[in-house]
């Protein structure tokens, strides 16, 4: 299995959660000052290190990877599923696109009127909710290929400094990021990696190995673009 | 209780009915008929994982 593939999609999955959670610290930042932005979103990101660190391992130490293909693959569909028809959805304009200028006006209206421990819950608690779909993702792909541990954890890790750094320096939510098409990219690959996982998992014996990845997500791809535009032709 | 496993299905779902059942009934098809073949395991298995997909960007918009 390609680093890249693992890596991309943790760096991808990472960058549109961690794009979700700097509006809400941001918002916290500028109602409720920078320590309990700064300290709630901390903690939640040692939280979330700390799944990662004790889960981890814990999967790949306690199974064949068969068997730990046959529970991480089902989590990866499912997954790829949920996000891949939010995609859909809202390309197709069957839901509103996520819109962080609207979500940071309507959290600082909010926070204002709260206190300060309000301020370090919420950061705590953006940064943790929408980390924990990241977490999973990076324990599964770390248990299915334990050789590419650093490529899983580095994708997601590199990404969320990214997003930091970037909203420490524009201080603004990030509105032009294309999160849909993002999340689209990412539901394709967890569905297509759960795929060929439980698929090994189950016995299917895939003709071209680890390359029939690439016919999967080429497959999956144009399959939802399809139903996409077909959901955007009626709507 | 009930409440928490609500949490749990719909974060690991996102809410699809569909997506879990279309899951089963692939890995069920797997598992059930080992006489049939690798290439007709292939197909049949991602057919209905496309059509699960499908059915899961058709339900209500949640």
């Amino acid at each position: 299995m390609n680093g890249w593939i693992l890596g991309g999609t943790t760096f991808l999955a990472s960058a549109v959660e961690m794009v979700e959670a700097a509006t809400i610290v941001l918002a916290v930042a500028v109602t409720q000052g920078r320590r309990a932005a700064l300290g709630g979103a901390a903690w939640a990101l040692a939280a979330l290190a700390l799944i990662v660190a004790a889960l981890g391992p814990a999967l790949a130490r306690h199974g064949t990877i068969l068997w730990i293909e046959l529970v991480v693959g089902p989590f990866a569909i499912l997954f790829g599923i949920a996000w891949l028809r939010k995609a859909i959805w809202r390309f197709a304009g069957r839901k509103a696109l996520h819109d962080e200028d609207a979500i940071f006006e309507r959290e600082v209206a909010v926070l204002a009127k709260q206190d300060r421990r309000t301020g370090f819950a919420t950061a705590f608690q953006g940064v943790f909710i929408e980390g924990l779909e990241v977490a999973v993702i990076v324990v599964t792909f770390a248990a299915t290929q334990p050789a590419l541990i650093g490529w899983s954890i580095g994708g997601g890790v590199l990404a969320a400094i990214i997003v930091a750094l970037a909203a420490f320096a524009l201080r603004a939510p990030f509105a032009r990021v294309p999160e849909n098409a993002i999340k689209a990219v990412v539901g394709v690959m967890l569905l297509s990696l759960g795929t060929m996982w439980t698929g090994e998992a189950l016995g299917v014996a895939w003709p071209t190995g680890d390359a029939s990845i690439l016919v999967l997500i080429a497959l999956y791809a144009a399959f939802a673009a399809t139903v996409g535009f077909g959901q955007r032709r009626r709507a | 209780m009930i409440g928490v496993l609500r949490e749990v299905y719909d974060f690991i779902t996102g809410g699809s009915i569909a997506a879990p059942v279309g899951l089963i009934v692939a890995c069920a098809f797997v598992v059930f008929t080992p006489g049939l073949g690798a290439f007709a395991h292939v197909c049949v298995f991602v057919a209905v994982l496309l059509l699960t997909l499908f059915a899961a960007a058709n339900e209500r918009v949640r």
